[in-house]
């Protein structure tokens, strides 16, 4: 019998052919799979450090640690101690540890103030022992955002209280600019009338000179003159005195009124320097908040723009609802109104 | 033998790339301007607003869609936003604006070519002369869709209904009854509810009038059950009362008082006032009939009541 291998040089020793690519195959897994291990750092020497926290709250498994912004280990896990604590265990790169001293200490940071969460370790004494497995290091609370708004929160209770005082329509502040309103308009008033009085009495004593004057001439006639201006000045002076007493009551508000002036102006001092405080801390972190805030709206342009490209993609495209596009409303032969309504 | 493994994986890879290239290239996929986006989101604003009853939103969103699609002289689109308009309007009563409305439609579509638009302005153009009492002029005008579009279009069914309803008006009833049957079985084969049912109804009016009772009752139990699928108080309430009168006919007035007691319910209950009148005067002959006058006192006293 002729066998294929007889007749076609391609079948000559045919098994080891296939073995030798079998084991390519294979050394190309295994080398594939070294790489990816001497990536993740499977291979490199490590150590672990512990620190307490009250929470872990924004802490996770995984999560980086970094010295000086550079990544040296991350977070193993956690454990409960007694008072209910929590020991946390970072792992760190042995090639690192020389940095790691008695005295460094871990904080939970953010990149910028609202980015991804890290652990912060930093370099101890200089003179101080090298960290090694199973050390323990003293974990600190470090503030952000978080902060600022915590001491935000009082101060902006208080300017809503101060302005809701001063816009009180009951309140010290608007009575007293409705009183000094209600006192200029008035004393406008009088100033109009004194002149007017001051006219009348002008107009007075020019008909006393007129009287006068004439008094030999018409002498009844000069009485009866006299006797008429007497009763105008009667007149003004009944004029004058609701006037007075509306002045004294407009004074004794606006002295009540002005009394209360410097408490108000106490608080809204006192007001005034903590918004200041509070402008002041925002300002010097303002250029971050800036870039944070044109960041965000950067990612989130960027996020749109990937949402609308994976939308149009092939399979998604086919998964998303058809879109709905404008058509005739129903024709509807059903016809109200006409002959009574219906089809009847 | 390496040559032959370099060879295979390169075939393999190619395929992989080209599936996943033909698979991701896909139809060009732009974007549609933002002025027809626009448009399109007023219309279909409209759309849902009439769907929903809300027929002066629907007329708003309309009449916005029909600004955006002239300003950008999108005449397809400004056909559409007309017909949607004038057949707001005819639900609303306003007869003259709709046919103003029609006729610019139709000079539109004229100017496009667009047939289709054409077809759908000129049989809303006959509903608007029907509606009207003007069966000749809606007959003139079914004729011509039926010229221009053929027995094909997507609202067939519902033109052909109304073409029997002109033929029923007109005294035509084998006509208007053979193009019913047309009309109900084009309807039932396009899942287009709606039709089906007033098909139904056609059918039962000419029933009726051939003195047919039981087939007049079937079909409008028929378009009765449809109407209930689709929820719509004036279809049911027109259902109940003409069984109800149809029991009355046939001396059934046990049946005919109960239908029509629902039939009240139902208009009483979505506003419709004055059918509900009508449903308590056709309550109070039928009590009448029957005898029962704690019944008859009762209905006239609701008749009387204030709000009826």
């Amino acid at each position: 019998m002729v066998k294929w291998e007889d007749r076609d040089a391609r079948f000559r020793r045919l098994e080891i052919k296939t073995g030798l690519l079998v084991l390519a195959a294979l050394t190309g897994v295994v080398i594939l799979l070294v790489f990816l291990g001497v990536e993740k750092g499977y291979f490199t020497k490590k150590f672990s450090i512990h620190f307490v926290t009250d929470s872990i709250s924004g802490f996770s498994k995984g999560m980086p640690v970094k010295l000086s912004g550079f990544k040296v280990g991350r977070i193993k896990g956690f454990e409960f101690i007694s008072g209910a604590k929590v020991k946390v265990t970072a792992v760190i790169n042995r090639k690192h540890q020389r940095w790691l001293r008695v005295g460094s200490k871990a904080q939970l940071s953010k990149v910028g103030y609202i980015g991804e969460s890290y652990i912060e370790i930093t370099v101890g004494k200089a003179d101080g022992r090298m960290l090694d497995e199973g050390d323990l290091i003293p974990y600190e609370v470090a503030g952000g955002v978080e902060e600022i708004i915590k001491e935000a929160l009082p101060v902006l209770d208080e300017v809503k209280e101060i302005i809701h005082y001063i816009n009180d329509p009951e309140g010290d502040i608007k009575a007293t600019i409705s009183n000094i309103r209600e006192l200029s308009s008035d004393l406008m008033e009088t100033k109009s009338q004194l002149q007017e009085g001051i006219a009348g009495a002008a107009g007075v004593v020019a008909k006393l000179d007129s009287v006068v004057s004439k008094f030999d001439e018409k002498g009844d006639l000069v009485l009866d003159s006299a006797q008429k201006a007497f009763e105008n000045i009667e007149e003004m002076s009944n004029r004058f005195i609701p006037v007075m007493d509306k002045l004294e009551l407009i004074t004794g508000q606006t002295e009540e009124a002005t009394r209360r002036l410097p408490e108000t102006a106490e608080k809204i001092e006192g007001i005034v320097d903590d918004v200041k405080v509070l402008t002041g801390g925002l300002a010097d972190n303002s250029p971050d908040i800036d870039t944070i805030i044109s960041d965000v709206g950067e990612a989130a342009r960027d996020g749109k723009e990937i949402a609308r490209g994976v939308k149009k993609s092939w399979p998604v495209r086919l998964m998303l609802p058809p879109k709905k596009s404008p058509e005739l409303v129903p024709f509807d032969s059903f016809l109200l109104g006409r002959q009574g309504g219906g089809n009847d | 033998m390496i040559k032959t493994f370099i060879r295979s994986y390169f075939l393999f890879f190619t395929a992989l790339v080209i599936l996943v290239g033909c698979a991701a290239g896909t139809k060009e996929l732009r974007e549609p301007p933002q002025l027809m986006k626009r448009a399109d989101r007023a219309a279909i604003t409209g759309m849902d607003a009439y769907a929903s009853g809300d027929y002066a939103e629907a007329l708003a969103s309309f009449t916005e869609a029909l600004r955006v699609d002239r300003s950008i002289d999108d005449r397809a689109a400004e056909t559409m936003d007309l017909i949607n308009i004038a057949r707001v309007l005819l639900v609303l009563g306003e007869h003259d604006g709709a046919v103003k409305r029609l006729e610019e439609a139709v000079t539109v579509a004229t100017a496009a070519d667009d047939t289709a638009g054409l077809v759908s302005a000129l049989s809303t153009l006959a509903k608007a002369a029907y509606i009207a009492g003007d069966n000749q002029r809606a007959l003139k005008y079914l004729e011509r869709s039926f010229l221009i579009g053929g027995v094909k279009g997507a609202e067939t069914g519902a033109i052909l209904n109304l073409q029997a309803l002109v033929y029923m008006d007109g005294n035509r009833i084998s006509e208007a009854r053979k193009i019913f049957v047309s009309a109900l079985d084009f309807n039932k084969r396009r899942g287009d509810a709606l039709e089906t049912a007033n098909s139904y109804r056609g059918l039962a009016k000419v029933s009726l009038h051939r003195g047919d009772v039981a087939t007049a009752l079937y079909n409008y139990m028929a378009a009765y059950e449809l109407d209930r699928a689709l929820a719509d108080p004036a279809r049911i309430s027109a259902d109940l009362n003409s069984m109800g009168k149809l029991h009355v006919m046939d001396g059934r007035l046990k049946e005919a008082v109960f239908l029509f007691e629902r039939s009240y319910m139902v208009n009483l209950n979505s506003g419709r006032l004055a059918e509900a009148r009508a449903d308590i005067e056709s309550l109070l002959e039928a009590y009448r009939e029957l005898g029962d006058e704690p019944k008859v006192l009762y209905w006239d006293k609701m008749l009387h009541k204030d709000g009826n």
